[in-house]
């Protein structure tokens, strides 16, 4: 077991990254808020990671600060955020990360510009990066239950039904933005102090579609979903490496195969496939009106 | 002390007078019916009453607070709660977590605190019991008979504790059967002492139940008053001969 993780190594940092930028995405998605902003902050996160760990602080507290400033931010920019609507909503996000990655470039004194920062020590022990996973699924997963849960799910089928049930719609959105913000720049700090680098190509326009990928591929609103397709998207292309350039053509092929035939994704696929199991099993469910007997 | 006070309401959409200066009243305790026909305005009133619709002018005063102070999602915590004219019930939760959604959002800490009160599970559960729902309350509402889903609606409003509970067409698309027993759960409701307002094209079940009818006609109070004397008034006989107001 140990010696497979060690030998792994990159794969698993790679699935987890993916497995946090999944999670973050789907923490605003299953509150209603589609944002693209999970990347920005991915950036913010990255960034801040390389200059402090090349200052010479302590990972635990780097990351500490790296989900604060998130967070933090996040809120800021929240009161913008919270006067736009699904598709102008997106479009705002999509802007608010197109203007980290050109200020990436142009803040060459933080950035590296062009080039990135590298040479950053790589101190996140492989046992801490697999429990900052399990960590966020775990958050993930208790929040996507109970009073929460249950709020969650009335704000992103519909916001005015949940507001006229007395949903505090506002400050519920914003609370999700801000954790996808957090696990947005979490994730940054995995990459970096993983990796060493961090640098324009990490936040590319690429990165965006990979992280929703992941959502897609997964299941966007179950808990299990981005880790699903994390882990999908992560290892997928090893086995198509002898596909050549066609291993594009068909991860393209696979992902838009999911989208048209199962939206709810793989973990989608597992649970449809484990209710026709289950199926010649369960009581049939009565069809009755309550005591109103048909006239 | 009325309950809810409308006082010269407007609701313009552009050139378009949806509700265009309605004044009535709702007293503590009354079933007040609402008719009028298609767009005479009756959904943008309860929209009003709700904030979901901006009011062009005039006020509206519900247990003596300006609603214009109330932020909407605050509406359901003084008393005020409704349902819409189509069924909105959330398709991933069950029955039972949609019912639980609403009696839970404001108060359960509260409640729960206080000693031998009832926890907003508990009473989610009573309401389930006592409206018939047991059998369903684990099923998805989306496969569930329309009727069904509509008293789902009608609980879950419930489960908020309101003072005033306002619903839009509660029995419209039902059959026979289903409108005799949505009558007579608001009968019930209506004896304990639940004040309501009540939107409906079926005028025969509203003159059965309500005390005070309200008609609108193109945007305007058309009349009021006691439901059989208002009914059959010239004017509103004659909204209806143009209208829609089904009288099966
Ligand atoms: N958001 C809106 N924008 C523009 N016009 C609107 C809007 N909402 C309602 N209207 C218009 O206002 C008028 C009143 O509509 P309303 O829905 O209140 O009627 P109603 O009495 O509830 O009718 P019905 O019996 O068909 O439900 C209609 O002409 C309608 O088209
Ligand atoms: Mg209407």
């Amino acid at each position: 077991m140990i010696d497979w993780l060690a030998a792994n190594a990159p794969l698993l940092r790679n699935i987890s990254v993916l497995a946090l930028l999944g999670y973050s995405v789907q923490l605003a998605l299953r509150a209603g808020v589609f944002s693209f902003a999970t990347v920005g902050f991915y950036a913010i996160g990255g960034y801040v990671t390389a200059n402090l760990l090349k200052a010479g602080w302590n990972w635990v507290a780097v990351m500490a600060l790296v989900i604060v400033v998130g967070f933090v931010f996040a809120l800021v920019i929240s009161p913008v955020l919270n006067r736009l609507r699904h598709l102008f909503l997106a479009m705002a996000t999509l802007a608010f990360t197109l203007f980290i990655q050109s200020l990436a470039l142009s803040w060459a004194t933080f950035t590296g510009g062009a080039q990135g920062m590298f040479g950053v020590r790589r101190v996140l022990p492989q046992g801490a990066m697999i429990a900052i996973v399990v960590v966020v699924v775990l958050i993930v997963w208790l929040t996507q239950r109970g009073v929460l849960g249950r709020a969650t799910s009335a704000l992103r089928h519909d916001e005015l039904l949940a507001a006229s049930l007395g949903v505090n719609v506002s400050r519920q959105q914003t609370m999700a933005f801000a954790a996808s913000s957090g696990v947005g720049a979490l994730a940054g700090f995995v990459q970096v102090s993983t990796t060493g680098v961090f640098g324009p190509d990490d936040i590319s326009f690429s990165t965006v579609v990979t992280s929703l990928t992941v959502l897609v591929v997964g299941g966007a609103i179950i808990w299990a979903g981005p880790l699903v397709g994390a882990i999908l998207v992560g290892t997928l292309p090893l086995y198509l490496v002898k596909a050549g350039n066609l291993s594009l053509i068909i991860q393209a092929v696979v992902v838009l195969a999911i989208v048209v035939y199962q939206p709810e994704g793989l973990v989608g696929i597992v649970k449809y496939l484990f209710s026709i199991i289950r199926k010649p099993f369960r009581k049939k469910p009565r069809e009755t009106t309550a005591g109103a007997p048909a006239s | 002390m009325s309950l809810l006070v409308l006082d010269d309401v407007k609701v313009h959409y552009g050139g378009v007078r949806a509700v265009d200066g309605v004044s009535f009243s709702v007293e503590p305790g009354q079933l007040c019916g609402m008719v009028g026909p298609n767009g005479s305005g009756k959904t943008t009133t309860i929209n009003a009453i709700t904030r979901t619709a901006k009011l062009t002018s005039g006020r509206i005063t519900f247990d003596g607070t300006d609603i214009a102070n109330v932020p909407p999602f605050k509406l359901r915590r003084i008393g005020l709660v409704r349902t819409f004219q189509g069924i909105r019930l959330i398709p991933d939760l069950t029955v039972r977590d949609n019912i639980r959604l609403a009696a839970e959002q404001h108060g359960h800490k509260r409640r729960k605190s206080r000693a031998g009160a009832v926890t907003p599970d508990a009473f989610s559960e009573a309401l389930i019991e006592r409206f018939g729902l047991s059998d369903v309350k684990n099923e998805r509402p989306g496969a569930l008979p329309y009727g069904t889903q509509r008293r789902v609606e009608i609980v879950r409003a419930l489960s908020t504790s309101p003072k005033l509970l306002l619903l839009d067409e509660p029995v419209a698309g039902m059959n026979h059967a289903e409108r005799a027993d949505i009558a007579n759960v608001l009968k019930e409701l209506h004896a304990e002492g639940l004040s309501m307002l009540i939107i409906e094209h079926d005028l025969r079940m509203l003159l059965n139940l309500s005390d005070h009818l309200v008609v609108l006609n193109f945007g305007k109070l058309l009349a009021e008053g006691e439901p059989h004397a208002t009914a059959s008034l010239p004017d509103v006989q004659r909204a209806y001969l143009g209208g829609s107001i089904e009288r099966d």
